[in-house]
């Protein structure tokens, strides 16, 4: 079979079935009988095979492309007897590159599910019009390429696997740190990202998260054991809001205003409460509590630092103040620090043209403040 | 409903009260790029490319004719170096997100917009919503929504809803002008709910 | 409360306020504006309340927790009245002896008086410094002589007689008409005359009309349409309900931000007040004229100052601005026509309605009267808000009130507008404040946000600032503006790293040129305007940003020693 036949799916398959290398053979770029030139499919399949090798930790050189045409049969023999020789100096799958091999399954079951959204992605976004195969070389080491597959690839596998693994029992954002090998400002944006698709519950009284729905899309109920509760509020309080705008045209807003008001975020329980009650598609709910930066859908830290980004405060040296605070707190915008101590915010000008520039903590300004200053200003927060 | 009597490029069109310029000029063969339009689905005045030049009470400004009602001796003039220029821009503009879409590449060819004017931008969506509206204007299901706003606009399924509703639907797949309704139908399953069986196992005939 | 039921009945309550008040009677009023409060003031007046009890002075003294003052500088600000002793940086330490001294004493406190940095010269009466004696202030002056949460202290300066004036003895034409002889022109951004804009609601053939205050401010920078609303919410009111008068209006809205308690609680009981005394509701003052208010807030997006996109917020959808070609005024909340004017331009309409269009038409220039509250910002030594009539040079307003730039640095340029406004050089600055004269140099007034900026700061920069605020607030519908603004960021990024390459400027204005043709909404259409001034004004910045040459910039010298 032509070698542009082969697909990432078979590849990984093999590797999720215990084997240490896969070796793909064909003819040479050039020299195809057809239009389709399927050997440059080829090359796309084995950079893009690689990359995703990498980034699930095991050694790229366990895939390998080589041209061979059908009468090159000794060069058949050379390339196969080396490439047995690396595979051995390489150790098993996974034990070679010191991966649990419980770890290493979860990790190739995340990527095999990701494949028909991955090959979607090659089509559209990676692929390379010029079929040399210096310009796939060319474009498959650049960084607009890392950069593309880093968006497009890198960060959905990391979600892929913190549902997967919240399917399993709800975590913290350090645990998943932990498991998944990543800082908790880069959880705490994917966790962002989940909960604006709806995909997680949160329980904010052990700080834990859990899925929103089972691996067959059935959705979870947060009273099964092993499954997050929300904690607060009651849905009596809720329910009231609900109740005092049901009938009102423009409740939708109100209701989301109140109930961030009242409790800092907005669950997927809440959300999925309020778009029973008010009979507005949970689609449209969402698209607007998206939409506001005033909704937030993940539980806030205990403590909300907002650096002012207005006009002002930046002609007076903001920006340079959010780099101190970021490094301090070791989380970007948007973002809650691991222990749910803090979370950091770009505020909008609040009209303290004055003060600027000025973090605000919980509500209370602080004002006129040099980067140097922003440890002395948060120190006093526990 | 009484008849409009309006000038699209210099021929006369009878129209009907109501009608948009878009559809006006439809009835009389004219033609006016869309993406964001659909005969099913409220016009949404997304993409702009049915902009037009509008002169009406000696005033000429630029509308889109998806949207703009036909009016009385109304003057439209669907082609000018401006239009053009705007059209091209927006192409371009989409070009970057989606430079293999087959709608796309026509469009270009015939406003001479290049596809890599702008660097390639990592969400091949063009977010045109068709996918969103029919979902909620002709399936009622809602299923599919947009999430996050300005350049972080993006479009999202509901995962419990695409797990139920969506397998034997995929109604809005062909109405994408790209392929990412199905790379995020996709990704979502990957994500959500990845044990789901995406067809039946047996097949009715 | 009792309920006012008729003109003379709201004269005899305002005779027996004022006849209760001694008017030697001392009172301090402590700014609680948002720049105060920023720095403390909670804790000063705090600390006066305590102290005034503690020497049992209940009776002798009044405490006014007022709106902002427009010092914000040089906050927190107290002032003793009646003899207008103005005591800046004011801490809880100092209050014992501001009582003593002053309140009890009529010793002005030498360490807290203004003291001019160049000059050196002491002012302890807010007449005599210059910060406010180059003002004219008609509309915050009253903000120092209320607390904002007594609706007797609005009666005693006069409150609502403009409305039982117009209930009583105009009808709503010659309400309308007085406004359009005034030629009151909208103070949002526009400039849009008012009187044309009630005139197009009323006259619209639906019955059902609303009225809109919008106080939204999203512009950064701007503070003074929470400067009056939180100050002097019933101003605010009196000013709609004389619309809704006018117009034929039976219900208003009010559309304010969300993020300050105080405004919020402000605005709350400043209705509940008015309709206890029978100024809101049905039958008002007695009239036979109904009218309701009610109040929603915005939940923190730019765009949906956008009036349409306001009016679909109002009515609880996304605030995508509306993509029919139809006028607000004629089909705005829930398709009815509806008149929108922002906090300011209805702040104006009672003293109008007062003192008449022939005295509003004094004020001000030829095409610009009355007037007009700037929130001055950045590179200044005296930040703050202040009033000033139309006509007013940029350049008495940064020097004569804004004190000039501080650290010894050069004035390069102001901005106007906020991100949809526009930047001049500081060789423009003897340009008048008006809103045509503005707009032709190309910094157009928007809602009054002046941002003044020195010598060190890179225009690249700063516009590119401005068009990463604008993708955080665009809805992301259109291409136009949605694509747009994500493109010119990136050009301009490259470009403010010296990294710009050749074409890029053409991009940018081709970028712009199509984003004003064809954007859904006005933010996309003038998304561009600090970027076409700063390309007319500041070129060879833009051209130092390309190729290897380094532009002379930028962040490294934006260090927060100066501030």
């Amino acid at each position: 079979m032509c070698t542009g036949r082969v697909d990432l799916a078979f590849i990984f398959r093999a590797f999720s079935n215990g084997k240490d290398g896969v070796f793909v053979g064909g003819c040479w770029p050039g020299e195809c009988h057809y239009i389709t030139e399927g050997n440059y499919l080829a090359l796309s399949t084995m950079h893009i095979g690689r990359k995703l090798l990498e980034m699930i930790g095991l050694d790229p050189e366990r895939l390998r492309l080589e041209w061979i045409s059908a009468s090159e049969g000794s060069r058949y023999a050379e390339v196969m007897n080396d490439f047995s020789k690396k595979m051995k100096a390489s150790g098993p799958i996974g034990k070679g590159e010191g991966i649990d091999p419980e770890e290493l399954n979860l990790r190739l079951e995340a990527v095999q599910n990701l494949i028909p959204y991955i090959k979607l992605v090659e089509r559209e976004r990676l692929r390379v019009t010029l079929k040399s195969v210096e310009e796939y070389n060319e474009f498959f080491a650049s960084d607009e390429f890392d950069q593309l597959f880093q968006e497009l690839i890198g960060d959905k596998f990391q979600i892929t696997r913190i549902m997967a693994l919240l399917r399993k029992k709800p975590c913290s954002n350090k645990e998943l740190s932990e498991v998944l090998g990543i800082s908790p400002s880069e959880v705490s944006r994917h966790l962002n990202t989940a909960a604006r698709q709806g995909l997680g519950r949160v329980d904010e009284s052990r700080n834990l998260i859990a899925a929103a729905c089972d691996e067959n899309g059935n959705t979870t109920t947060s009273d099964s054991s092993d499954s997050a509760v929300t904690a607060a509020p009651d849905n009596d309080t809720i329910d009231q809001i609900i109740h005092e705008h049901q009938g009102k045209p423009g409740s939708l807003i109100h209701v989301l205003m109140e109930i961030q008001s009242e409790n800092h975020w907005l669950s997927k329980e809440i959300l999925d409460r309020i778009s029973e009650k008010l009979d507005v598609p949970l689609s449209r709910v969402m698209q607007i509590a998206t939409f506001y930066k005033t909704f937030s859908l993940s539980p806030k830290g205990r403590h909300e630092v907002h650096v002012c980004t207005g006009t002002s405060c930046h002609l007076r040296g903001a920006s340079h103040l959010m780099e101190s605070v970021q490094d301090l707190m070791g989380i970007r915008p948007g973002e809650t620090d691991s222990d749910a101590k803090f979370s950091l915010g770009n505020g909008n000008c609040l009209g303290c043209c004055s003060l600027g520039p000025e973090i605000i903590v919980d509500g209370k300004h602080h004002g006129r403040v040099t980067p140097a200053m922003a440890e002395e200003v948060l120190k006093n927060y526990a | 409903m009484s008849d409009i009597i309006l000038q699209i490029d210099g021929k006369k069109v009878i129209a009907k009260e109501g009608m948009t310029v878009l559809e006006a000029a439809q009835s009389a063969d004219i033609y006016i790029p869309t993406l964001c339009h659909h005969e099913l689905l409220e016009p949404y005045g997304g993409c702009r490319l049915c902009t037009v030049e509008v002169e009406s009470r000696g005033r000429t400004k630029f509308v889109v004719g998806c949207l703009y009602p036909v009016e009385q001796d109304l003057v439209v003039r669907t082609r000018s170096e401006m239009i053009d220029r705007v059209r091209r821009l927006i192409l371009e503009f989409l070009l970057a997100h989606a430079p293999d879409s087959p709608q796309l590449q026509m469009l270009a060819k015939e406003y001479g917009a290049k596809k890599d004017r702008f660097e390639k931008e990592s969400s091949f969506c063009v977010l045109c919503g068709l996918c969103v509206r029919y979902c909620a204007e002709v399936k009622k299901k809602n299923v599919i929504g947009f999430v996050d706003q300005g350049a972080k606009r993006e479009i999202s399924f509901i995962p419990e809803l695409a797990a139920k509703e969506c397998w034997d639907c995929k109604e809005c797949f062909p109405l994408c002008p790209t392929s990412y309704l199905q790379a995020a139908y996709h990704l979502t399953k990957a994500i959500a709910f990845p044990s789901l069986a995406t067809e039946p196992k047996s097949v009715k005939l | 409360m009792p309920r006012i039921n008729s003109a003379t009945e709201l004269e005899e309550l305002r005779k027996g306020l004022l006849s209760k008040r001694d008017p030697d009677k001392s009172y301090i009023a402590i700014c609680s504006g948002t720049g105060c409060l920023g720095l403390g003031n909670d804790r000063v007046i705090t600390a006066f309340e305590q102290e005034i009890k503690r020497l049992s002075l209940e009776t002798q003294v009044d405490i006014r927790v007022t709106g902002c003052h427009g010092f914000c500088e040089r906050g927190p600000n107290v002032v003793i009245y009646p003899e207008e002793i103005y005591y800046i940086q004011v801490t809880p330490e100092d209050v014992p002896e501001i009582v003593s001294q002053t309140v009890l004493g009529k010793q002005v406190i030498d360490r807290l008086i203004y003291e001019d940095p160049n000059t050196g010269e002491k002012s302890a009466y807010q007449s005599d410094i210059p910060f406010y004696k180059a003002q004219m202030r008609q509309l915050i002056s009253n903000n120092t002589k209320i607390d904002s949460r007594r609706i007797n202290d609005y009666m005693g300066i006069g409150g609502y007689s403009a409305l039982s004036k117009a209930l009583f003895e105009m009808t709503p034409a010659q309400v309308l008409e007085e406004v359009k002889k005034a030629n009151l022109r909208g103070r949002g951004g526009g400039g849009f005359p008012a009187g044309l804009k009630w005139e197009t609601t009323r006259n619209a053939p639906e019955k059902q009309k609303y009225v809109i205050v919008n106080g939204h401010e999203g512009e950064p920078g701007a503070t003074m349409d929470r400067a009056i609303f939180t100050g002097n919410p019933h101003s605010v009111l009196e000013g709609l309900i004389i619309g809704a008068y006018a117009i034929g209006a039976s219900q208003g809205f009010i559309y304010t931000r969300h993020d300050s308690p105080q405004l919020k609680d402000n605005i709350y009981r400043a209705l509940e007040q008015a309709r206890e005394y029978g100024l809101l509701g049905e039958n008002i003052l007695g009239s036979g004229f109904n009218f309701n208010v009610e109040v929603h807030f915005d939940v923190g997006i730019f765009v949906s100052g956008e009036s349409s996109a306001l009016m679909r917020s109002i009515e609880g959808r996304n605030p995508e601005p509306r993509p029919k070609y139809i006028r607000t005024s004629v089909s705005g909340v829930w398709d009815k026509p509806s008149n929108l004017n922002n906090v300011e331009t209805w702040a104006n309409v009672p003293q109008i309605i007062n003192k008449g269009s022939q005295w509003y038409t004094s004020i001000g220039t030829e095409r610009s009267k009355g007037t007009k509250l700037i929130s001055l910002s950045g590179n200044i030594v005296n930040s703050g808000v202040v009033e000033v009539p139309f006509g007013t040079t940029l350049r008495q307003i940064i020097y004569d009130i804004g004190g000039g730039i501080p650290n010894g640095k050069k004035l390069k340029a102001v901005h106007f507008g906020g991100a949809m406004g526009g930047s001049i050089p500081a060789r423009l600055i003897d340009t008048p404040l008006d809103f045509d004269a503005l707009k032709k140099v190309g910094a157009p007034m928007g809602a009054g946000a002046l941002m003044v900026m020195d010598e060190d700061n890179n225009m690249v920069d700063v516009t590119r600032f401005f068009l990463n605020f604008l993708t955080n607030e665009s809805c992301g519908k259109c291409v136009p503006c949605r694509e747009g603004i994500r493109q010119l960021l990136k050009i301009m990024t490259r470009m403010s790293k010296g990294n710009g390459r050749k074409g890029d400027i053409e991009l940018l204005e081709e970028i712009s040129e199509v984003m004003g043709v064809a954007s859904l909404c006005s933010l996309g259409k003038t998304a561009c305007d600090p970027l076409k001034s700063s390309l007319r004004y500041f070129r060879d910045e833009y051209e130092a940003g390309i190729s290897d040459e380094i532009a002379p910039v930028n962040e490294q010298e934006l260090t927060p020693e100066r501030v």
